[in-house]
């Protein structure tokens, strides 16, 4: 009896332990590389802007859709329109600066498919009462068949984004 | 002394060296044209949204860490056919020469006018200065950069004209509509590139455009056929490019490839009042 509790015993606690630990090998956070395999995720929270009768923009072009004011009561949240119009041949991403020199990175968003669009964002840092010339860049991304993505154009404008007391 | 290398490397927003090509296709040929696509309208938040197409010629950024290609910007590839004004050659051993960026296009096909700004910012690399005008007596000790943002109107034709292809090559296609700028037109708005930091790899200050000095681009305008009741929308158009003076130094009359100098090019649109 007591040579049977002393190998049942640290054989239990053996499994117990090996249970435990698949558990929380299986149950961990999955690293964002293991969901998109290093691409970039696409962005969430869009709406759809989707016009099916347009016609497609010719290769080297984007069509660039946005409002050229945003605007916020916190300087942190703003509604505007930033979109990846339905023309347009690729995804793209948006990156946004508050600065022209494009080193003061206030907001990245994820991709956006053709035909959807951001209306609001949630800043970095909170931007001043008052208007601020933020630089939008459109980045737009080509994603091969073996998942390999390319950006494709790269295009400059500014928004100014009002904050309101 | 290399003059096509030294001035491929200037390399900018819409500053692709070469020469200030005089016509070129609009959609399908021109690749470096930004193009109004959409109405101006009022939208529910209150503001104003505006539709813009374009192509890039330089990449600025890049969070992600992707790679990159833009095969409608080669600054090279322009530079190839880039050529010196020798009648800007000047004493002292000292050389100038003019350099022209490529030409970038806006199509407007909206019912509203349109203001059209920008935003420069410029860094230099290497031991190249940029500076905001000439300097005094046309000689400087450092290899010099000066020169303005040029927007003007254009018109449009139907010709013969290289047009892009989907993997970046280009071919020749007849049938297609050419945009010819119009660089001597009075309504030409001029906006000087402001000087770099200073220091290499260090930013200069942003210059924003004046509202005033802003140029005005027209409305699309349209007809409606009576009989088909089809309405055909006629574009208004703008170009613009980068222009002016590569200035050689007296301390080593010579330019290394590391002289160059990336000019961030922000266009603001906004409609006309």
């Amino acid at each position: 009896m007591k040579l049977k509790t002393k190998v049942i015993i640290p054989v239990a606690v053996l499994v117990l332990a090996l249970c435990i630990g698949a558990g929380v090998y299986f149950l961990r956070p999955t690293p964002v590389e293991d969901i998109d395999d290093g691409r970039i995720p696409y962005a969430e929270g869009v709406v759809v802007i989707d016009k099916s009768d347009i016609e497609p923009v010719e290769y080297g072009w984007i069509d660039l859709t946005y409002n050229y004011q945003a605007y916020s009561n916190n300087g942190v949240d703003f509604s505007c329109l930033l979109a990846n119009e339905s023309s347009n041949r690729y995804d793209l991403y948006f990156d946004l600066y508050a600065d022209a020199e494009l080193t003061d990175e206030i907001f990245l968003s994820g991709l956006l498919q053709p035909g959807t669009a951001l209306d609001k964002v949630s800043l970095n840092h909170a931007l001043p009462v008052g208007t601020t010339t933020v630089y939008v860049v459109f980045n737009q991304v080509d994603t091969n068949e073996e998942g390999n993505q390319t950006i494709v154009n790269q295009t400059v404008v500014t928004v100014d984004f009002i904050v309101v007391e | 002394m290399n003059m096509k290398k030294l001035l491929a490397g200037i390399c900018t927003g819409a500053l692709a060296i070469s020469l200030a090509v005089p016509a070129f296709a609009a959609n399908v040929t021109n690749p470096n044209s930004t193009t109004f696509t959409g109405d101006v309208a009022s939208n529910a938040g209150g503001t104003v949204s505006v539709s813009v197409r374009a192509a890039s010629t330089k990449l600025y950024v890049n969070p992600y860490g992707v790679s990159y290609d833009l095969p409608y910007g080669e600054v090279k590839t322009a530079a190839a056919d880039f050529d010196v004004d020798e009648d800007l050659v000047i004493a002292q051993g000292s050389t100038a020469a003019g350099f022209f960026s490529d030409v970038a296009l806006i199509e407007n096909n909206s019912t509203s006018a349109l203001k059209v700004g920008v935003t420069l910012t410029t860094t230099e690399k290497g031991a190249v200065k940029v500076v905001a005008s000439a300097p005094a007596g046309g000689t400087a000790s450092d290899n010099t950069l000066y020169g303005n943002f040029e927007i003007t109107s254009a018109t449009l034709s139907t010709g013969t004209a290289q047009v892009s292809k989907a993997d970046g090559s280009k071919e020749e296609k007849t049938g297609v509509s050419i945009v010819t700028p119009n660089w001597a037109d009075t309504n030409k708005k001029t906006f000087a590139i402001p000087a770099g930091g200073g220091t290499a790899g260090t930013a200069g200050s942003a210059s924003v455009m004046p509202a005033a000095n802003q140029y005005t681009l027209a409305a699309a305008t349209s007809t409606t056929d009576s009989m088909t009741n089809v309405t055909t929308v006629t574009p208004a158009y703008a170009a613009y490019r980068l222009t002016g003076t590569a200035l050689i130094g007296t301390t080593n009359n010579a330019w290394p490839e590391a002289d160059v100098a990336d000019v961030v090019v922000a266009l603001t649109f906004t409609p006309a009042p």
